[in-house]
């Protein structure tokens, strides 16, 4: 019975990471992993390699809700996929055998820290004013629009800096071959701080893109045999259904609010990477 | 003129309405695989604790590992790990079978060069990691 109690507790945490992480533009793993390896004692990596595989359906069950609204700015995605795709490689086959995940963790934790500060400077703000296109933008015809259903209206959008994004988004890839977890928070910040589009089209965006950069990073996961099939199935159910439920809230909440979750979010991580990093979990 | 204007006006519309959105075919594509491969977890979750003799310490070990003999003749004999193996395959699959349908999607509805090169690359690249990395 205890095997199904466990079973039935897993289930009711990942709901919990579901419902974040389709609000925050996240897969969820900053709720799972501490659950898995904090409460229920389980190893780091196995937490890991259950936590990256069930992102794939937080990022499909919530990606394909905004993805259908046209909340998803696709241009983006498709285009930057490829910056983050390569990073995942790099960093799962040729980065991980060297690099120590210890410094790696704390470094990473500081960065995702000082990023709280130009986030926390666009409280307040519902959506971005005087963005200009930047060239290639306007070369990739990644401008937007998308109907807001609290401000009840279609919102349009211009996108900015697509070079500090692709260096954004090739550290996401790197980072979730290397570290499992992370990927979508640094997406999220491309968006908010490099290309500066309205927080809905963050979410939606990072939530479509982090289910191929999770993908690319699980058959490293998937080979070395950190991957538990009995864990997998209920992180990857509770959090399907998370996903789906939090696409509701998010699609009813202003920008600032959803701004205001995905910072709460990004301290969580900064926060458990330090940890990580200097051992305490 | 005026009977110009009402012939003209819905042709629009209608070869709007005629053409495949990556959003839409994206959109059922993921929720078609995700919602597929979780119910082939629970099949699988099912069967083994209908079996029995399921503890926390199994849960906790027994790992992934891939033969696809061994996989399909599990499948078929109805055995609870082969069907988890299974829906971990089809989940890790279904973004990859939305970058490939987005790909076909420009390259023959849109008639894009260059997102159709950008999603080649995408799709060779995920593939490349998942079949070649060990």
């Amino acid at each position: 019975m205890t095997a199904f109690v466990f079973l039935l507790e897993i289930l009711g945490a990942s709901f919990a990471g579901g419902i974040l992480g389709s609000i925050a533009g996240v897969g969820g793993g900053v709720v799972i992993v501490p659950v898995l390896t904090i409460f229920m004692g389980m190893d780091i990596r196995y937490a890991i390699g259950a936590s990256i595989v069930s992102v794939i359906a937080t990022s499909s069950g919530a990606g394909s809700v905004y993805v259908k609204d046209r909340i998803t700015n696709i241009r983006i995605a498709m285009f930057l996929e490829v910056a983050t795709a390569l990073g995942a490689i790099i960093g799962a086959a040729l980065l991980a055998p060297h690099l120590p995940t210890s410094w790696l963790s704390v470094l990473f934790g500081i960065t995702l820290l000082t990023s709280l500060i130009p986030i926390l400077r666009k409280f307040g703000e519902e959506l971005p004013e005087g963005v200009v296109d930047d060239d290639l933008a306007r070369r990739l015809r990644l401008d937007g629009s998308y109907f807001d259903k609290r401000l009840n209206r279609e919102v349009t959008y211009h996108v900015t800096g697509i070079p500090l994004a692709s260096a954004y988004m090739f550290a996401a890839g790197i980072i979730s071959g290397l570290l499992g977890i992370g990927a979508g928070v640094v997406k999220v910040l491309a968006h908010e701080i490099a290309m500066k589009v309205p927080s809905k089209v963050s979410t939606a965006t990072s939530n479509f893109m982090i289910g191929v950069t999770a993908a690319a990073a699980s058959g490293v996961y998937l080979n070395r045999g950190l991957v538990l099939p009995f864990i997998v199935a209920p992180v990857a159910t509770g959090v399907l259904v998370g996903a789906f439920g939090g696409t509701k809230l998010m699609e009813r909440m202003s920008n600032n609010l959803i701004r205001q979750v995905f910072a709460v979010v990004l301290a969580l991580i900064g926060g458990q990477m330090l940890l990580r990093g200097f051992g305490v979990i | 003129m005026a009977v110009e204007e009402t012939t003209n006006v819905p042709v629009e519309p209608l070869r709007h309405e005629d053409r495949i959105a990556i959003e839409d075919v994206s959109s059922w594509v993921l929720r078609i695989g995700v919602i597929a491969s979780v119910l082939i977890l629970l099949v699988g979750l099912v069967i083994s604790f209908a079996h029995g003799g399921i503890t926390k310490h199994i849960m906790e070990t027994q790992t992934f590992d891939l033969n696809f003999g061994r996989l399909r003749h599990g499948i078929f004999a109805f055995q609870g790990f082969a069907w988890l193996e299974f829906g971990i395959l089809v989940l890790v699959f279904t973004p990859i079978l939305r970058v490939f349908t987005a790909m076909v999607l420009f390259a023959f509805e849109e008639h894009d060069r260059l997102y159709t090169a950008v999603t080649f690359l995408v799709l060779v690249m995920v593939l490349g990691s998942l079949l070649f990395i060990r």
